[in-house]
């Protein structure tokens, strides 16, 4: 029987769990036999499924809802094509009709990352872009045409970041950590950079 | 019955080797009947549960054969010589008996036992120490304790509606008061997903990309002026079947045709479809339809010139059965084939094994056209019925029977009609909609949970909705191990 490597990592991990199963000098034990005296209930919380990849259809529409653009106004490479549709592949999608590729890649590629920080990134800075010429959408608690940002402004912008790109309250660590990206910062590079920080963790890419 | 010591095992099997096949010449072969022999023994073997055993239960190498340790073994415990497939069969359940507790792998459970739970008894890499179950504790909802809400919300908004649960709902889950009411809450944002747009034009077509396999160079939208077919029927058909609640055999059944409403809804069309500029027709009668298998694209891009269509016949039962013949899945060998009915040197040992049973998955398939004409508006005789062409391909002709897993078929429409019968159909569309949520295999521990999604089907009136919901209520969609 052949499995997938990550079925064959949980066996690997449930075997090890399991090992005072392994009936010692009884024989081999299975359904068809009784199971052997040794083997008591395991009492340890069970092992978590493992962290799946927010393929491309998710995570693109997440990042464009979280900071409200569209494939018009995110992301866009040459200013001419969206970032999402260029990457189609890398972010985890299957580009039927141009590649003729019938399934998505099993794992991200080694190009992944970077296209993830290039995505997330050209959204942020289109977002601040947008904010600062209009009445801003996102960035509301900071005057973009600053050249500093208060502690306060910092943790406010924090906090709505982590609700609009991770959809969950920030810790108070999580909000230290933010804000002190606004240290010598001028506001609008702080918004970019926050948004970049909190849009590219592990959190917002996989679930 | 403990297991020798690796090293003496594998010396055993090095001076035990040449003797076999000095004096046991014929065991030099693999046997494609030996997986439903094999089912006919142990009927309760996970893989006889709805599909049949592949070679590699036994076999490293079918051309030229090699057997693993499991292979070895039951080899070694044949009761008498082997001279044809006929005494192979006769002998092999003995054989079987004979092994059945040992532990040829050595990897510390008997070969029965690893093919009651599912795991390779010729392969010490792949084992499960089995305990006894324990007691799941109750909880007011359908799921294990520790099921996490918030992670299976937003699984299932991810999956099924193509983005993360938003603040606002997960705050929503939060706010029940109890596990009862978050499951509610939980699977009634499922049932919204799968009312979307969004699964019913992008969600469930991508999971029919490696079934319909477009070509979009010579599809209705083609660029270069060649079409062959129009793939969009199938997307259509695909996605109407398993949406509302419908019944999924109709993937294999429908004799009718899906088009799209000015609404973006899909509707049910029926008879045939005329040409017209800009879409391709679908010419086939409705009694000669099968559903997904019988669309003109199906054939176009499958048939394509083959007198034969073993590839057409070879994808149904991949696409709709779960089961690839290339990869020697699914062997289920009709005595005295292959035919050869088209002179392609199919009965030499090394093709014969899976030719056994491709060839006559194949001989209804050969009465449709494969690519007549490929322009439109036209697109020619394309995937019509054709009762002349088999002849015509293939002169001598001689109508051999078709067969599907073993049982006589008289056409294309009632191949569909055994198919969306079988366990193989219900197994595979479980399988598709696990994967698609968990992206693995069920492992051997789920594979009761598993069983129990496979047998529902029936009692859901194969509605694929019915299915996911019950997939949602796995333990490891809520984020646990089983």
């Amino acid at each position: 029987m052949t499995r997938p490597f990550l079925s064959r990592a949980i066996g690997a991990f449930v075997l090890v769990s399991l090992a005072a199963c392994r009936p010692s000098g009884n024989g081999p034990a299975g359904p068809g036999t009784e199971p052997p005296e040794t083997c008591a209930p395991t009492t340890e919380a069970p092992a978590p499924e493992p962290l799946h990849w927010r393929r491309h259809a998710a995570f693109v529409t997440d990042v464009h809802a979280a900071l409200a653009l569209d494939a018009t106004t995110g992301c866009r490479e040459l200013d001419r094509t969206p970032c999402g549709d260029v990457h189609l592949v890398a972010l985890g999608g299957n580009d039927v009709f141009g590649a003729g590729q019938y399934e998505p890649v099993a794992r991200p590629l080694a190009t992944t990352p970077l296209v993830v920080d290039r995505f997330v990134l050209g959204a942020c800075s289109n977002r601040v872009t947008l904010d600062a010429e209009a009445t801003p959408v996102v960035f509301g608690m900071l005057d973009l045409a600053a050249s500093t940002v208060s502690r306060d402004d910092a943790r406010a912008t924090a906090s709505e970041l982590f609700r609009r790109l991770l959809r969950r309250d920030a810790t108070n660590e999580e909000l230290a950590e933010i804000a002190e990206l606004a240290e010598e910062t001028n506001a609008r590079d702080f918004a970019v950079a926050a948004c970049f920080a909190i849009g590219t963790t592990s959190e917002a890419v996989l679930y | 019955m403990p297991s020798p010591p690796k090293p003496a095992r594998r010396f055993a099997r090095l001076v035990a080797t040449p003797l076999a096949l000095a004096f046991v010449p014929s065991l030099a072969f693999a046997r494609p009947v030996a997986p439903s022999v094999l089912c006919d023994t142990w009927p309760e073997a996970a893989d006889c549960r709805g599909r049949v055993v592949g070679c590699e239960t036994c076999h490293t190498s079918t051309w030229p054969a090699a057997w693993n340790d499991f292979g070895f073994a039951v080899g070694m415990a044949f009761p008498g010589g082997i001279e044809d497939d006929a005494d192979f069969a006769a002998g092999l359940p003995t054989a079987l008996a004979a092994v059945a507790r040992r532990d040829s792998d050595g990897d510390g459970v008997d070969d029965y036992d690893e093919l009651l739970v599912g795991t390779s008894p010729g392969d010490e890499d792949d084992v499960w120490l089995w305990c006894a179950p324990t007691e799941r504790e109750a909880l007011d909802a359908p799921v294990r304790r520790g099921f996490d809400f918030r992670a299976a919300l937003n699984r299932a908004s991810i999956l099924y509606c193509g983005r993360s649960a938003t603040y606002e709902e997960l705050a929503a889950l939060d706010a029940q008061p109890t596990d009862a009411a978050r499951h509610q809450t939980l699977h009634a944002a499922v049932d919204e997903c799968l009312a979307s747009t969004w699964w019913r034009d992008e969600g469930l077509p991508r999971l029919a990309d490696p079934r319909i396999r477009p070509i979009s160079s010579v599809g209705a939208s083609s660029t270069v002026g060649i079409v062959i077919g129009d793939y969009d029927w199938d997307y259509r058909l695909w996605s109407y079947v398993l949406t509302q609640d419908r019944d999924a055999r109709e993937l294999l059944r429908a004799d009718y045709h899906v088009d799209r409403a000015a609404d973006g809804s899909l509707v049910r069309v029926e008879g045939t479809i005329p040409t017209s500029a800009t879409r391709g027709p679908q010419p086939l009668e409705p009694e000669r339809r099968a559903g997904m298998i019988t669309t003109q694209w199906f054939f176009a891009i499958n048939t394509m010139f083959s007198p034969l269509p073993r590839t057409t016949a070879a994808q149904a039962y991949r696409a709709y059965l779960g089961m690839d013949v290339s990869k020697e899945e699914g062997i289920v060998t009709v005595p005295g084939e292959p035919l050869d009915v088209d002179d392609k040197g199919v009965r030499d040992a090394q093709c014969a094994g899976c030719h056994a049973t491709l060839d006559p998955l194949s001989y209804a398939f050969a009465y449709y056209e494969g690519i007549q004409g490929a322009s439109l508006p036209s697109l020619g005789n394309s995937g019509r019925f054709n009762p002349a062409r088999p002849e015509r391909e293939i002169p001598g002709w001689t109508d051999p029977q078709a067969f599907l897993f073993g049982e006589p078929v008289e056409s294309v429409v009632e191949w569909a009609d055994v198919a969306v019968e079988s366990d193989a159909f219900a197994r595979n569309l479980a399988n598709l909609f696990f994967r698609h949520a968990l992206e693995r295999e069920p492992t051997v521990p789920e594979r009761t949970a598993f069983d129990a999604l496979v047998t529902s089907l029936a009692e859901d009136g194969f509605s694929a909705n019915r299915l996911i919901h019950r997939v949602v209520d796995l333990d490891a969609f809520g984020g646990l191990t089983p």
